[in-house]
């Protein structure tokens, strides 16, 4: 399973709660990633593709923009890393002589897109507007039409639900630039994670995300053991991480 | 001279050339018989409509109005392909500038006529095509083009053409009016010698008073009718 | 009737400046009809040979069934797995009509030199048949198109650590690398130099590539590889994306040993339906679901028949304009011919022959007419051929890395065909301009003299 995904979870950003859309996507981004001073945690993926199930496992470390993945599993994926720098993404294997940049295009392509999507730092990319009020599974939630603020990013729009009591967000659809839905993604925040300062959060605990358009391919990744942590900067320079 | 069925005969034929809104008579109802062994002139001035007439008993031309018999045959009956072989059997045709085939030689002039139609064997082809030229006194000028002839040579080749094919009539339209008088008198001579021992039909037209005084009958026509039937008997 | 042909063949000698210009119009066309079919003909022999051994397609081509469209999209689902490519390659090589088989696999993925990376479309393929390819005598007039723009052919690189051959575009102007022969140089990664003088020199200087892609399991799979040569592959798309490397590389890449289709190569090409309509029933027997396409195929080959398709358009094309000039001429002399023997076809008329007899003459003119200019243009045709053969004339097609012979090889059939053509067209334009005159009637053809 693709790799990119599960870094999904670097999501970053954060603030005070405030009713305006862009207070919100900060807000519900900081459930599902990056922090000021870092963060660690680890993430099983199990991808169904037409039937096929594949499974690997990642240790994630992110701090603020920035996003370091390395393969716990399976065995023959180990020591794979991905990099996250702001919006580049690095793809380092050992053996290779160089590491392999992915672009905002080619993440389109592929499973690559999962890790993509639950990487978005929507708050950073995405202009957002409050475009109407829905409930998601009986949660009263807004829906924000998000639109990107560059090119450089995989999706021109994204819809997203964003719960009004819990402030997080709950549901995702990444539309195409003809407009129709390409893929679509919920999300659950059954983890707590302790800050420095002693405060505690809800963190993110399962994403599963569905293509819309393929027959029926499910992407399900299961975040465990979230647990604030400092990471120095070195540690998200691809010079470093290319051994 | 008891009169056996005619060669041709012309019955009240009407012929009238249309020249865009206007309509020209050139025939206003003749009838005139000729039979065999005859030597006719066809005697008139210009646009009185001698080579309508011609053309009309040659049957290369259809009148509007009357009959043309040939050997009691309507040539109108006939289709254009039996038209085609009743003037190849049996009407010789002579014309004022010869209408020679320039690219053939005079044998070949001579013989085209035996190429269609005819049953004719190779070597009586050549035969018949020799007696012609030799009859027209060509003899030593049969491998020479019509181009190399003087104009009284080329009318005898002409005439050579037209009775090669042993017609029983010979229509000849002012055989002599593109010669000299001198050549005239003996293309007149040479057709007067075929009428009388070839017992050759002619029909011919002209304007030539001298040339007149050597045929046995005369057809006078005037503004397409004829000027009383002269008539009289065959040289 | 007797004599017809002594008479056309005499009329022709008549207007002979005409004649010899209407002849020469004829002979023209007819060298001109049969050259351009010959040029046809030799473009169809190069694009062929160009597609079935430059660009890999075989005479024919073994897909799983549906491959054609979906191995890139489903490669798991649409590819030949090593049973069937064992039974497919075991039916081929019993059939004496195929000269060698090649295992392919396709596949996309990304190229990076460390700094950036571009997509790539690209071909596995068994080092050792390219080898035969390359050297088969049959592409000799394509040796220059097949010789990479620069380094070794891929086939001679074989043995060493994973080699691969990318597009000039690719590997050139897109990944910055200008020589593939220099030694590994250390290259910083990190976006923010790439742009950097120092960092082109030494990406440029440095042979190995990053490739990486979905493998047919789903997962990213990525290796280096070492570049040995860049080439030229007369496609816009190719010339961007192209890459080709051994079909071993490209099976651990994708991490499978599964190939996308199995090529054979004939002795003769004419072959190839039956051949293909054997295998067919033989791979059915036994179970095998595979759809098989010549290279004649629009699916599978575009680039085949769509420059037959264009080069068609544009011989029949200048084709008709040719055999429009043969008409006209021929209409135009005899319309005058007519003219001039007006009178003369009265008197032929008058002494007895036909309609149909008349117009034979005529035909029978332009028969010769056509015939005498037809051999002429028969000659002048083999001496251009022979002389564009003898000097060896060579030109570069757009788009091409190469030049390629100028090959006019008119067939059989383009040498009758052009002549019955021209023959019936001279023979029709003499009947339209004969036919209304012979029916006129005869005193008013001998009365009237031409203008």
């Amino acid at each position: 399973m693709n790799a990119v995904l599960l870094v999904g979870s670097l999501l970053l950003a954060g603030a005070a709660a405030a009713p305006d859309a862009g207070t919100l996507l900060r807000d519900s981004d900081r459930a599902r990633g990056g922090l000021e001073r870092g963060v660690t945690w680890t993430v099983a993926v199990v991808a169904t593709d037409e039937g096929s199930v594949s499974k690997s496992s990642w240790l994630i470390r992110a701090r603020g923009n920035d996003g370091l993945a390395e393969a716990l599993g399976p065995p023959r994926r180990k020591g794979e890393v991905i990099l996250f720098n702001n919006r580049s993404i690095w793809w380092v294997k050992p053996g290779l002589r160089r590491p392999i940049s992915i672009s905002a295009r080619q993440r389109l392509q592929g499973e690559a897109a999962n890790g993509d999507i639950s990487s978005t730092n929507y708050a950073r990319d995405y202009e957002g507007t409050i475009a109407g009020e829905e409930d998601v599974n009986g949660e009263p939630s807004w829906r924000l039409d998000l639109k990107a603020r560059s090119k450089d990013v995989t999706y021109d729009r994204i819809r997203y639900w964003i719960s009004k009591k819990r402030r997080l967000g709950v549901k995702a659809e990444f539309l195409t630039v003809g407009g129709d839905v390409f893929k679509a993604a919920t999300f659950e925040y059954g983890n707590r994670v302790r800050l420095a300062g002693g405060e505690e959060i809800d963190f993110v605990s399962r994403m599963i995300i569905r293509d819309a358009m393929g027959a029926g391919n499910v992407t399900v990744l299961e975040f465990q053991a979230p647990r604030a942590e400092t990471h120095a900067a070195s540690v998200f320079n691809v010079n470093n991480v290319v051994r | 001279m008891a009169m056996s069925q005619a060669l041709i005969r012309l019955e009240d034929v009407h012929r009238i050339y249309r020249l865009g809104e206007t309509e020209v008579p050139a025939l206003r109802g003749i009838t005139l018989e000729l039979h065999a062994g005859e030597f006719t002139a066809l005697v008139g001035p210009s646009g009185s409509g001698k080579s309508t007439l011609l053309n009309l008993a040659g049957c290369i031309d259809e009148p509007d109005r009357g009959r043309v018999l040939v050997e009691g045959v309507d040539a109108a009956t006939l289709a254009d392909d039996a038209r085609s072989r009743l003037r190849n059997r049996k009407i010789g045709f002579i014309f004022q500038s010869f209408n020679l085939v320039p690219v053939l030689d005079v044998y070949e002039n001579v013989e085209l006529p035996l190429l269609v139609h005819s049953h004719l064997s190779k070597v009586e082809r050549r035969e018949r095509v020799h007696r012609a030229i030799d009859d027209v006194g060509l003899h030593d000028y049969a491998r020479h083009p019509p181009d190399k002839l003087s104009g009284g040579q080329r009318q005898r080749v002409a005439i050579a053409r037209a009775l090669v094919t042993q017609p029983i009539l010979v229509l000849a339209d002012e055989p002599t009016a593109n010669l000299d008088s001198e050549t005239a008198r003996r293309i007149v001579d040479l057709m007067v010698e075929l009428n009388q021992k070839r017992n050759v039909t002619f029909l011919f037209s002209t304007h030539d008073e001298k040339l007149m005084a050597r045929v046995g009958r005369h057809v006078r026509i005037r503004d397409g009718r004829l000027d009383g039937a002269a008539s009289g008997a065959a040289a | 009737m007797t004599g017809g042909w002594k008479l056309a063949l005499r009329n022709l000698s008549r207007n002979r400046r005409r004649n010899l210009v209407t002849g020469a119009a004829i002979a023209l066309g007819y060298a001109g009809l049969v050259l351009l079919g010959g040029y046809a003909n030799g473009n169809e022999g190069l694009i062929r040979l160009s597609s079935v051994y430059l660009q890999h397609s075989g005479h024919l081509a073994v897909y799983a069934r549906g491959g054609l469209g979906k191995a890139q999209t489903k490669p798991a689902a649409y590819t030949l797995d090593a049973a069937a490519q064992e039974e497919i390659l075991a039916a081929l090589r019993a059939d004496p009509r195929v000269e060698f088989c090649g295992r392919y696999l396709l596949g996309t993925g990304i190229a990076g030199n460390g700094c950036k990376t571009f997509p790539f479309r690209g071909l596995g393929i068994e080092l050792d048949v390219e080898r035969r390819i390359l050297s088969h005598p049959q592409l000799e007039p394509l040796r220059d198109v097949a010789r990479p723009r620069a380094g070794r052919p891929l086939p001679d690189a074989a043995g060493e650590e994973s080699p691969v051959a990318l597009s000039v575009g690719l590997g050139g102007a897109r990944l910055g690398k200008a020589a593939v022969t220099g030694r590994e140089a250390a290259v910083a990664p990190g976006a923010l130099e790439c742009e950097a003088p120092d960092v082109k020199a030494r990406i440029a200087a440095d042979p190995w590539v990053q490739l990486a892609v979905q493998t047919h399991e789903g997962s990213f799979g990525a290796m280096d590889a070492r570049l040995v040569s860049l080439f030229q592959a007369g496609t816009v798309d190719g010339d961007q994306a192209g890459l080709v490397a051994g079909l071993d590389l490209f099976q651990r890449l994708y991490d499978t040993d599964r190939v996308t289709y199995v090529a054979a190569y004939l002795h003769d090409h004419r072959d190839t339906a039956a051949v293909a309509r054997d295998l067919s029933q033989k791979l059915a027997a036994a179970g095998l679901e595979v759809s098989i396409y010549p290279y004649d195929d629009p699916k599978a080959n575009p680039y085949y028949v769509g420059t037959m398709e264009t080069i068609g358009a544009v011989v029949t094309f200048i084709g008709l304009l040719l055999a429009n000039v043969v008409a006209l001429s021929v209409l135009n002399a005899m319309t005058l011919a007519v003219l001039e023997r007006t009178r003369e076809i009265g008197t032929l008329r008058s002494l007895g022959f036909t309609r149909r007899q008349l117009l034979g003459v005529f035909l029978r003119e332009a028969a010769t007419l056509a015939g005498l200019s037809i051999a002429a243009g028969l000659v002048l045709a083999l001496a251009v051929s022979a002389g564009v053969r003898a000097a060896k004339v060579r030109f570069q097609p757009p788009g091409v890395g190469g030049t390629i012979p100028l090959v006019i090889a008119p067939s059989a059939g383009m040498w009758v065909g052009a002549a019955a053509l021209l023959l019936v067209l001279a023979l029709g334009a003499t009947w339209v301009a004969v036919r209304r005159r012979v029916r006129e009637r005869v005193a008013k053809l001998i009365v009237e003299v031409a203008a």
